[in-house]
């Protein structure tokens, strides 16, 4: 549930970017943060492992300006992917307003998208939260890997949760923005409801 | 007869459409008879043996085709047939070692250690502890770094009663954790431990160690007693008594345990030193010198004779009539000998560090220049400090007095690399006056802050080459007491100073503490300030001093949690702590979660600039969106200080206040918002519905009612305050 601060008139949107191992969360973040005009984004803090794995979370804050008087700011967020570190996972959730799932389209991460994905729900479950009513999006990432899965294939291996799919080449910015927008667009939706 | 190869795959694959699986399973089969080798035809079969429920037939094909596809190098293709065989028995510890086998062969060792995981759950649970305890020794060899699975790994052998085995592992936990800095950590685990060992002696006395170097000498003689009540020879622990009565400053009880060691062994000049300690502390000058004398003969028998003349110069020192000594030394040094002088130094030729070992430069030169230094840090002016304080250094080298003050100039300024070139230059000047042990624990303390540190590396292996195996023991063994009044211990977050025992001598730390707060007072920086009196206050409860000067910079008792130590916090927060047990992967996530904060924490403070100001509030936001209540506070104070940011952080500081039900506080950060300079009306009005709600919440109608007036005067839109003052006045009308 999006934090209001009415004596700061501030309302702090919290984005999660979810899925497995070197799926391409941090590229995302880092794309956006690249590409965003200083007026509307805050720094990006990121801390890698030695082996470039993201350590506890990536952190974007960025401004979407005004909405009745109250800064909107909406606070984007990585999970560490790798299996073991599935506390961390569950901290970070606390407290989402809607996650952006990448999937990662190579053949050989078909299983791990659908633990990443089940971990996901599981770990949802823990604050009383599903998806939906969560708004969520889905990003198929490397669709330019040699042996990416078709999106059919890998939708099914996530058990087909019905939620808009994006296509994405991370480090290229394709298909970036646009599952944020979307996602973006749904969770005020619901602020403003 | 030959059999047509692709009519029996189109009779299977019309059987399968239909459902009839055994007959689909009965046409593959007779393929495989033709070539056994044809793994499509195999893997077809060990999915058919799953749905018609022949389950272990199903695995064993799987485990076939799976180890193939491994022998060939094709671990990607190994690792879904082991998937597929785990989906027809996922209870099987052996598929999911297998898994993590391959995992860990293609590099993924995240991964790996996930499968590994499962597998020790189940053999946990199936009673097989001795293969959990191999595969948990296969993941450590994955991941060195990991100590929760060292925990895990000493957990079982504790289990299983296998002592040796666990004290070697424990023996890796104490060398890693203390390695890392993190003995608070380390205290937990050991604690549990005890608790699990039914206090064992071997962890009894590693728990022992610890509350001394953690300096709750306290704890650490209730643990000894438990200790020597069973086993009154233990001479660890009776060792470990006499530092520890030393440092409480109990010198009768620390002489008696120090005699009965001494009887054991007259020759040990551990126990020798520190018998002359306690007789200089107590005044007795018949028993120092006794003392010294013993010293003088045992290094005698050993052949060094500097070391026998100098400690018989300390017994004429002591005893300027003494008649052994004399002879010792002979007529003429016995003239050059100086009358004992009480308070002075130890007299010529005798190298004990006194804390101004200065070089050339005359003490009145270099008296001058730290209190020109010390002046400069009063008023901030630190650069001008350190300059000063390396000319002195320039003047006296081996000045340690100088050093420590350049050292902790670097440590107050985040200077680490400055921070350990002192420390080095310390313990080399202790090294080469033979203070083997300071020098030792200067090296240790090195090491913490910069954990490759190849000088201090070598200098320990030098000094201590049994320290890399037993770093606790030979800690165990250092009781230094000199002239500074001050014993300098180590401590996670630095140095710890423990008053000595010296009558009613007001002890230098806390003069010095209490001037550090002073010093950030006076520069405005009230948190440091505060977090300087709160380290004092543990040190000194007593002190009035610093309740005083606690009470004046506005803190209260119940606002402690500004400063909690994380690892609680974080272990709170996810409803675990490591003295409930390591029971279950859970728990072992959690002790990692617990390492990744710290991580992240130290991580981000070394690059973000105290003056980024903004992002020291966006992490506080992250944190308080995660629940890290207490590292959100923390933030949101730093980012107050710049005057753009004040008034948001303080009302996020009162947020989070509020979430913690500590509503004085909450209201005192909301004044602070609402005194911001630069407030508009429409800000004003916000943060005073804020304090309005905030009174009404605590049932002061009177003061909420006020709020709410102001704020609506200010600005009558504000958020509900018509309905909320209609309401009151009824409220109140019913009284």
């Amino acid at each position: 549930m999006a934090f209001v601060n009415y004596s700061s008139r501030e309302i702090n949107v919290k984005i999660v970017y979810y899925g497995p191992g070197l799926c391409g969360k941090t590229t995302n973040l880092r794309y956006l943060y690249d590409r965003a005009p200083d007026r509307l984004k805050g720094r990006m803090i990121s801390l890698a492992t030695e082996t470039e794995r993201t350590l506890f979370f990536d952190f974007l804050p960025m401004n979407l300006g005004k909405i009745k008087g109250f800064n909107v700011r909406f606070h984007l967020y990585t999970v560490p992917g790798q299996v073991f570190y599935g506390a961390s996972r569950k901290l970070i959730l606390k407290g989402v307003d809607g996650v952006v799932f990448v999937a990662d389209s190579q053949a050989l991460r078909l299983d791990a998208n659908a633990e990443s994905w089940e971990d996901l729900r599981r770990n949802l479950e823990n604050y009383n939260l599903s998806i939906p009513p969560l708004p969520a999006v889905i990003q198929y990432n490397k669709r330019d890997a040699p042996d990416a899965l078709p999106v059919p294939v890998i939708r099914k291996a996530l058990g087909d949760p019905g939620l808009p799919e994006f296509e994405s080449v991370a480090p290229d910015g394709i298909g970036v923005f646009e599952p944020l927008k979307h996602l973006a667009r749904d969770v005020l939706n619901i602020l403003r409801r | 007869m030959a059999i047509d190869r692709d009519k029996v795959a189109r009779n299977a694959l019309r059987y399968i459409q239909k459902g009839q699986f055994h007959k689909a399973i009965g046409e593959y089969e007779k393929v495989l008879k033709l070539d056994p080798r044809d793994i499509r035809v195999r893997l077809k079969l060990a999915d058919l043996y799953g749905r018609v429920g022949r389950k272990r037939e199903a695995v064993d094909v799987c485990v076939a085709v799976a180890e193939t596809y491994a022998e060939q190098g094709f671990y990607v293709k190994a690792i879904a047939v082991y998937k597929q065989a785990l989906r027809n028995d996922p209870e099987s510890p052996s598929l999911w070692r297998n898994l993590g086998e391959m995992y860990a062969k293609h590099q993924l060792v995240g991964d790996a250690l996930g499968a590994f995981k499962h597998a020790v759950d189940l053999l946990r649970d199936q009673g097989l502890n001795a293969d959990a305890e191999d595969l948990l020794a296969r993941m450590e060899s994955l991941a060195p770094d990991n100590v929760a699975i060292k925990v895990h790994l000493a957990e079982l052998f504790l289990e299983d009663g296998r002592y040796d085995a666990f004290d070697e592992v424990l023996g890796k936990i104490v060398l890693q954790l203390r390695g890392e800095g993190r003995s608070r950590k380390l205290l937990k685990a050991i604690s549990t431990f005890y608790e699990k060992s039914n206090h064992h002696p071997s962890v009894r006395n590693r728990l022992a160690e610890l509350y001394v170097d953690l300096g709750e000498e306290g704890r650490a003689l209730e643990v000894i007693a438990e200790g020597l009540a069973e086993d009154p020879d233990d001479r660890d622990l009776r060792l470990l008594a006499l530092r520890s009565h030393l440092v409480l400053g109990q010198l009768e009880d620390a002489r008696r345990i120090a005699l009965g060691l001494y009887e054991e062994d007259p020759e040990d000049l551990f126990l020798l030193e520190q018998l002359a300690a306690i007789a200089q502390a107590r005044g007795d000058d018949r028993e120092l010198a006794s003392a010294y004398r013993s010293m003088a003969k045992a290094y005698g028998h050993k052949g060094l004779s500097d070391k026998e003349e100098l400690y018989y110069r300390k017994v004429l020192e002591a005893e300027p009539g003494d008649a052994e000594a004399r002879l010792a030394l002979g007529d003429v040094i016995v003239d050059t000998v100086p009358e004992p002088v009480g308070g002075e130094d130890w007299g010529d030729g005798v190298t004990e560090w006194d804390g101004s070992a200065a070089g050339p430069a005359s003490r009145d030169e270099i008296e001058e220049g730290l209190l020109e230094a010390e002046l400069y840090l009063k008023y901030g002016i630190e650069e001008k400090a350190e300059a000063k304080l390396r000319e002195l250094t320039e003047l006296a080298p081996d000045d340690v007095l100088i050093r420590q003050k350049l050292r902790d100039l670097y440590k107050r300024g985040g200077n680490r690399q400055g921070w350990v070139r002192e420390q080095l230059h310390i313990a080399d000047i202790f090294v080469r006056s033979n203070r083997e042990n300071e020098a030792l624990r200067a090296y240790q303390s090195i090491l913490e802050v910069d954990p490759g540190n190849a000088e201090a590396i070598k200098a320990i292996q030098y000094l201590k080459p049994d320290l890399v195996h037993t770093p606790a023991a030979a800690d165990a063994i250092e009781i230094p007491i000199d002239g500074s009044m001050v014993e300098f211990v180590d401590e996670e977050g630095g140095e710890r100073a423990v008053p000595v025992p010296a009558g009613d001598v007001p002890p230098d730390a806390l003069r010095d503490g209490l001037a550090e707060a002073e010093f950030y007072e006076a520069r405005g920086m009230t948190d440091e300030a505060v977090q300087t009196l709160l380290e004092l206050r543990d040190r000194y409860p007593d002190s009035s001093h610093v309740t005083a000067r606690l009470e004046r910079l506005g803190w209260q008792k119940e606002g402690d949690g500004g400063f909690v130590d994380l690892q609680a916090e974080v272990l709170d927060t996810a409803g675990l702590s490591l003295a409930q047990g390591f029971e279950g992967f859970q728990d072992f996530e959690v002790s990692e979660l617990d390492d990744i904060v710290s991580e992240f924490k130290s991580g981000i403070a070394e690059r973000l600039e105290e003056g980024d100001f903004e992002t020291h509030y966006n992490l506080g936001v992250a944190y308080r969106e995660m629940g890290l209540l207490d590292d959100a506070i923390q933030e949101f104070r730093v980012s107050a200080r710049s005057p753009e940011k004040a008034r948001d952080a303080y009302a996020s500081m009162a947020q989070v206040y509020r979430e913690q039900s500590r509503w004085d506080d909450a209201r005192a950060a909301l004044r602070q918002a609402l005194g911001v300079p630069g407030n508009t009306d429409e800000d004003r009005a916000a943060v005073l519905y804020e304090l309005g709600d905030l009174a009404e919440e605590a049932g002061d109608w009177d003061e909420a009612f006020q709020n709410f007036e102001k704020a609506a005067a200010l600005d009558p839109g504000v958020r509900d305050v018509g309905g909320r003052l209609r309401k009151l006045q009824t409220s109140r009308a019913r009284g």
